[in-house]
């Protein structure tokens, strides 16, 4: 399907993430199962649960991507044909796979589509025209390729193309990174890493012995590229990417938010202006991150694209919880993660508006109505129903200082 | 099985196969290629060119510079580990092909794959250490293919574009910045870091050294061994031209492992990064305890909506700790406290206090639960 924009494409650890995803607009989502995926600490999807994703997903004109990008040995490869089967009967619309044993097994066992996961590097048109002949339908590039590269390699090969445009960054070229395997005994491509990339190192230069202390020299900066959805429209870039299966409720739907209006603020006036990315920054800010840059996707990731602290990241606003239930125009119903109190200012994080809902809260109860000056973590509370408020949308607050 | 080391100007094993590594297309380079087929000439060998960097789209334009001035005269075969590499090769140039499947390709059904893929033009495939002599016993009697693997040297584990080290230290004139890395974080230290021209590399603190397998191996039918000779001194590199490889553990400067030959148990932690006791999610189960008020009430947020929740019931519930209860549900309520016959989907339902029970508790129909 032609696009005028590109496609959004977020992650869904859960299955609540995927709803909250889809709800805050992303057009695509991807997840794992329990099995051959890269984020074995993820809650990932049972089989039940996918086909409630696919269904979910569906009915609001969304895709869903299942991955299965692990580099298998033999033995992982237990029980992949039924569930390629159970994809395929579930509707999955494509699977992403970095693995040429798996591509080859995939295209033997059904017509599902099959993405190229970022893990396999590719980087080039020539190897994109290599995975085109092996029946992949898209490349999801490595993250050192730049937007003009992507541009070239659809244009040469006429590939659909993704590219990630936010997220936590793997320093290494992705697939080329084994540290957790040796350190820790844990594979990093079997879904294993440790992050040992973040860690703070002490480095001596062999010549001089100069030294430097407590350098986090490895660690990348957050990917963010708002400002770049023109280029990514105008290079024809297919899909664009949001990494963070193992990121938070808040960050699975309020980063698809700020992408999605930045894809319709482009896709109405064909720009975007410095009002709109001065909003955006705003937002993306509210959710944790390390310090954001644009890693390759215009030059290449230079001094500034290392995030030279230990994973202290930055948030100025906490996640309250999210409206579970909406009762007769009196009550909503909050799932509390963090709790607040009477006179605390909260924000509600609308799912097409891109004004979020603030106020004053005022009157707190327990399920029984009883009236109570707080609201704890791990419980749900009722406040005052507001209007315009929809059921699972996000609550947040200012950080208190 | 012959083994395959790397040029260098200590070089003298006729029987070896040798690689030339080079600052253009190698991640570990040790000539300028002008400079290593200069030597390779006045050796009078023929030489492997390796090519193991990754290259993006517009850094092709330098490799076609490369190219377009190199004796292939002097090179036997080539080898490649991007498969932007192997498609440039295959289309460009009529060398014989070595393929580095050493980065993934732990599978048999993806390495035959990619053996036929390349044709009659591949003459190697180096396979990975990620792979235990298990592994590639089976694999090696499935492909005809010679196969060479990584039996002593640096172990790398990290690939990076970014020049990492620059930024700490500054620019500095050398092809090659040498840094060794400690980190508080992991039990591991003396880690080896080089910044050159293509990025930054991360290899272990300790190197390879599977000379004590080199029976099996050769029972396994593998037919390159390769030693990672690059950083060896000149009399380390006499002890390997002599044979005498006792000498060369014996005086190497660092600790040597075995690495994962014996066996590769990288997954068996796998289990303990999440709760197993929350994983059972079909068509049993009803949803997740989100609220409890002792001796009162619980709420459920109902999460299946090919099943409604009746009263009467009988459920089972499971903590997070793993404990089992059962109960049977006597009345329903909506948070309004309106009484409910029959749920909808994804509802938020209050349902009298069962047992002493906490929150992220999953409840299940017992009717259809399997534990």
């Amino acid at each position: 399907m032609m696009r005028s924009v590109p496609e959004l494409l977020a992650p869904a650890g859960s299955l609540e993430k995927l709803k909250m995803a889809i709800n805050y607009g992303a057009d695509a989502v991807y997840l794992g199962g329990q099995k051959y995926g890269l984020r074995s600490a993820a809650d990932n999807f049972t089989s039940w649960e996918l086909k409630e994703a696919v269904e979910f997903a569906h009915a609001r004109s969304a895709l869903v991507y299942v991955v299965l990008n692990s580099f298998l040995h033999d033995q992982d490869f237990s029980g992949i044909e039924s569930f390629i089967r159970e994809l395929e009967d579930y509707g999955v619309d494509a699977v992403i796979v970095s693995d040429l044993g798996m591509v080859s097994l995939i295209s033997s066992l059904s017509s599902i589509s099959i993405h190229l996961s970022t893990q396999a590097s590719c980087l080039s048109s020539y190897g994109a025209e290599f995975w085109k002949k092996m029946g992949i339908t898209r490349v999801i590039l490595g993250r050192e390729a730049s937007i003009e590269e992507a541009k070239k390699i659809k244009e040469k090969t006429g590939l659909e193309v993704e590219m990630f445009i936010h997220g936590s960054m793997c320093m290494s070229y992705s697939g080329h990174c084994v540290i957790s395997n040796y350190t820790q005994g844990r594979d990093s491509n079997r879904g294993g890493c440790a992050h040992s990339c973040r860690f703070e190192y002490t480095l001596t230069s062999e010549k001089d012995n100069q030294t430097v202390t407590a350098t986090t020299f490895m660690s990348s900066k957050d990917l963010e590229g708002v400002a770049l959805i023109p280029q990514f429209a105008e290079a024809g870039i297919d899909s664009i990417k949001v990494e963070g299966r193992m990121k938070s409720i808040h960050y699975a739907g309020a980063v698809p938010k700020v992408y999605s209006q930045a894809l319709k603020e482009y896709h109405d006036h064909k720009e975007i202006d410095l009002d709109f990315i001065k909003w955006a920054d705003r937002e993306l800010s509210k959710i944790s991150h390390r310090s954001y840059h644009d890693g390759n996707l215009v030059s290449k990731a230079g001094e500034k694209s290392i995030f030279s602290e230990r994973e202290n990241e930055e948030s100025d606003y906490v996640i309250v919880g999210q409206v579970l239930e909406i009762a007769e125009q009196k009550y909503l119903a909050i799932q509390v993660r963090t709790g607040f109190k009477l006179g605390d200012n909260l924000e509600i994080v609308s799912f097409s508006s891109r004004e979020n809902l603030e106020f004053q809260v005022n009157e707190i109860c327990d399920l029984q109505k009883n009236l109570c000056d707080k609201a704890n973590p791990g419980t749900v509370v009722l406040i005052p129903w507001l209007a315009n408020v929809e059921r699972f949308n996000l609550i947040r607050m200012r950080k208190k200082a | 099985m012959k083994f395959v080391t790397f040029l260098t100007e200590n070089s003298a094993k006729q029987e070896s196969d040798l690689i030339l590594s080079t600052y253009e297309l190698s991640k570990h380079g040790l000539f300028s290629l002008k400079d290593g087929l200069k030597l390779a000439l006045d050796k009078n060998i023929k030489v492997i060119l390796e090519w193991d960097i990754l290259v993006t789209e517009d850094e092709f334009s330098l490799i076609d510079e490369v190219f377009s001035t190199l004796d292939f005269s002097q090179i036997s075969a080539i080898r490649v580990q991007d498969v932007g590499a192997l498609q440039y090769v295959l289309t460009k140039t009529e060398l014989p092909i070595q393929l580095i499947l050493e980065s993934g390709n732990r599978n048999l059904i993806g390495i035959k794959k990619w053996i036929s893929l390349v044709g009659n033009r591949l003459e190697r495939i180096i396979l990975s250490p990620e792979l235990d002599m298990n592994e590639l016993e089976e694999i090696k009697k499935e492909v005809s293919v010679p196969v060479e693997i990584l039996i002593f040297g640096k172990i790398l584990l990290f690939y990076s574009p970014r020049k990492l080290l620059t930024p700490q230290f500054g620019e500095r004139e050398e092809e090659v910045l040498k840094v060794q890395g400690k980190s508080e974080e992991s039990p591991h230290r003396g880690f080896s870091l080089h910044e050159n021209r293509h990025g930054t590399l991360m290899y272990n603190p300790k190197d390879l050294n599977l000379f004590s397998y080199l029976n099996e191996i050769e029972q396994m039918g593998i037919e390159y061994c390769r030693i990672d000779n690059r950083d060896f001194s000149s009399e380390l590199s006499h002890y390997f031209n002599s044979n005498d490889f006792e000498a060369l553990i014996e005086h190497y400067p660092k600790t040597l492992i075995k690495g994962f030959f014996h066996k590769n148990k990288t997954d068996v932690l796998f289990k303990k990064l999440k709760n197993q006791k929350l994983l059972i999610k079909d068509q049993s189960y009803v949803g997740n305890i989100v609220n409890v008020i002792k001796n009162k009430q619980i709420a459920i947020q109902l999460a299946n909506k090919t099943r409604a929740l009746i009263p009467g019931d009988e459920l089972v519930l499971l903590t997070p700790e793993g404990k089992r209860k059962e109960f049977t549900v006597s009345e329903i309520q909506n948070i309004s406290g309106t009484p409910v016959e029959k749920t909808t989907d994804e509802e938020l339902v209050l349902i009298p206090y069962p047992a002493n029970l906490s929150i992220k508790t999953a409840v299940y129909w017992k009717d259809s639960f399997k534990d």
